[in-house]
Order: C-alpha cells, then structure tokens, then sequence
C-alpha cells in the first residue's frame, strides 16, 4: 500500500509515523489548494476565502507564539534544566494549540456540515511533561499568550 | 534500540508476529484513538479514524440501536486528481467541498499531531 516501502523505517511505529506524515502533506496540499481555487472563483465561497485568510494570518502569529511559548514553558519548568525537557513533546503540545485556535476561527463561519466535527476539548486534555495546555476557546488562547509574553519578557530581564 | 523494543521485537520474533502483523496492529491501535478524536464515542460504538496509506483515510463506525439491529458507517476518504474524494462501500463517490472538507483537514492535522504523543505512550 506504501508508495515506496523502502523509504521507510523498518521500525513498525515509526513506519507508521513517516506514513501519515506524508499523506496529511499530500491532503493538506490538495485541501489548501481546492480552498484557494474556491475563494478566488465563486462569490459563494467569500466564506471560505476569509477562513483562509484567518488561517494564514494565524500561521504567522502561532510560528511566533511557538517560540515565546517555548521559553515560558521552560522557564515554567524550574526544577528542570533546559536540556532535559523535551523540546519536541513541547512542540507538539504547542502545535496542537495551534490547531484548536484554527479550529475557533474556523467554526465561525456555519456552513452545511457533514462529517462530525472534533472533539474540541481533546486537546486540552493532552498532558506530557506535566505541562498542561488548556485553551477551549479564544479568550483563554488570548491570556495564554498574554501569560507567554509575560513569562518570556521576565526572561530577558 | 532500546531494551523494551528489543524484547517486543524479540517476543514478536518468538511468536512468529512478522513485521506487517506488527505494522498492522499499530495501525489498529491508531484507529482507536483516531475515533475518539471527534469526541466521546457513544456505548456500543465501535468507531475508528486513521490513516491506512498515502492515499487513503478511513472512517468506520459500527453500532447496535436498541433494537439489537446493526449499523455501519464506512468510506474512505482519497485523493482524486486534484480533489479529495469520499469512496463509499458501493463504489459511489462524494466530492468533498466546504466544511466538510475543513472538517477533514483539522481531523487529519489533529491526527497527526495525537498520533505519534499516543503511541509513543504505549510504547513505553
């Protein structure tokens, strides 16, 4: 079923891993690219077109907001140094964020639907490090920012 | 490799488990969480979301109503062209578009963020 299964690991997880990797690119490319062509062609998709819009415009501010919240969350971990946290489980946590802030702006727009939508608090509930992210909404995405830049602003006192 | 890995691949090895029945039984475990990933899965709900291949995404839902009468919900969802089309059992095919095809996008992202946080869980 694999494209090309020696391009793989042999390890059975991270096989796994590399797979779905590779196919949330390709779908993600096709995706994107369909909601591109649908705002730029149809007035009836205006909808779509301000999601994208929101969605890239998010992009940006969570590609900076990871980096603040790496330090915060770091600075968070005061009984552990900075080499020994890891960074990748973080990133992950932080990304996932991301998605439910994208998902918030998202949700804004009703359309018909017909595919169960997420679970929205399923993120909030994930847990690594005992680092705890909770952000059901974006009020509480806002003062977790708020609280980020606080926490990185001490840090470069 | 570490110790537990190399006992799992060791008993696997014992027990004759090739390397797809493993790579399948990681695909299993996916499945599970990849339902629960659109909220909490209803009593008698057998319900799965993953990843099969490159190209292909599967939804599956099985459930008994009161009745004791069976339901399935089951189609994939693939690339076609340059759209993302939904293949239902019969062979019919639904163009995804609007926010269906967002829905589907947030739930292959979100996967793919769960996915490797939960199975390296497991793994440990």
């Amino acid at each position: 079923m694999l494209t090309n299964p020696n391009q793989y690991s042999t390890n059975p997880i991270d096989r796994y891993l590399e797979v779905v990797q590779h196919s949330r690119n390709r779908f993600s490319g096709v995706i994107e690219s369909m909601l591109a062509n649908s705002s730029s062609s149809s007035t009836s998709s205006a909808g779509i077109a301000v999601r994208v819009s929101n969605i890239d415009n998010l992009t940006g501010l969570a590609s900076d907001q990871l980096k603040i919240n790496s330090q915060a969350l770091a600075a968070q971990e005061s009984g552990l140094s900075q080499s020994e946290l890891n960074k990748d489980q973080i990133r992950a946590q932080l990304e996932l964020m991301y998605a439910e802030a994208r998902q918030v702006v998202e949700e804004s727009v009703p359309l018909s639907q017909n595919t169960p939508s997420l679970n929205t608090n399923l993120a909030s509930d994930v847990s690594q490090n005992n680092i705890v992210i909770s952000a059901s909404n974006s009020s509480d995405l806002e003062q977790l920012r708020q609280q980020a830049e606080a926490l990185a602003a001490s840090l470069k006192e | 490799m570490q110790v537990p890995q190399l006992l799992k691949k060791l008993t696997n090895h014992l027990i004759g488990k090739s390397q797809d029945d493993s790579y399948n039984d990681v695909i299993r475990q996916a499945a599970k969480i990849g339902g629960s990933l659109f909220g909490e899965v209803p009593k008698n709900h057998n319900r799965q979301f993953f990843c099969l291949d490159e190209d292909t995404w599967v939804w599956h839902d099985e459930w008994r109503d009161e009745a004791g009468k069976t339901h399935v919900d089951n189609f994939q969802y693939r690339i076609n062209g340059n759209q993302v089309v939904k293949v239902f059992p019969n062979g019919s095919i639904h163009h995804l578009k609007d926010q269906e095809m967002i829905n589907f996008y947030q739930a292959i992202d979100l996967y793919s963020k769960i996915i490797p946080l939960q199975l390296s869980k497991q793994q440990q």
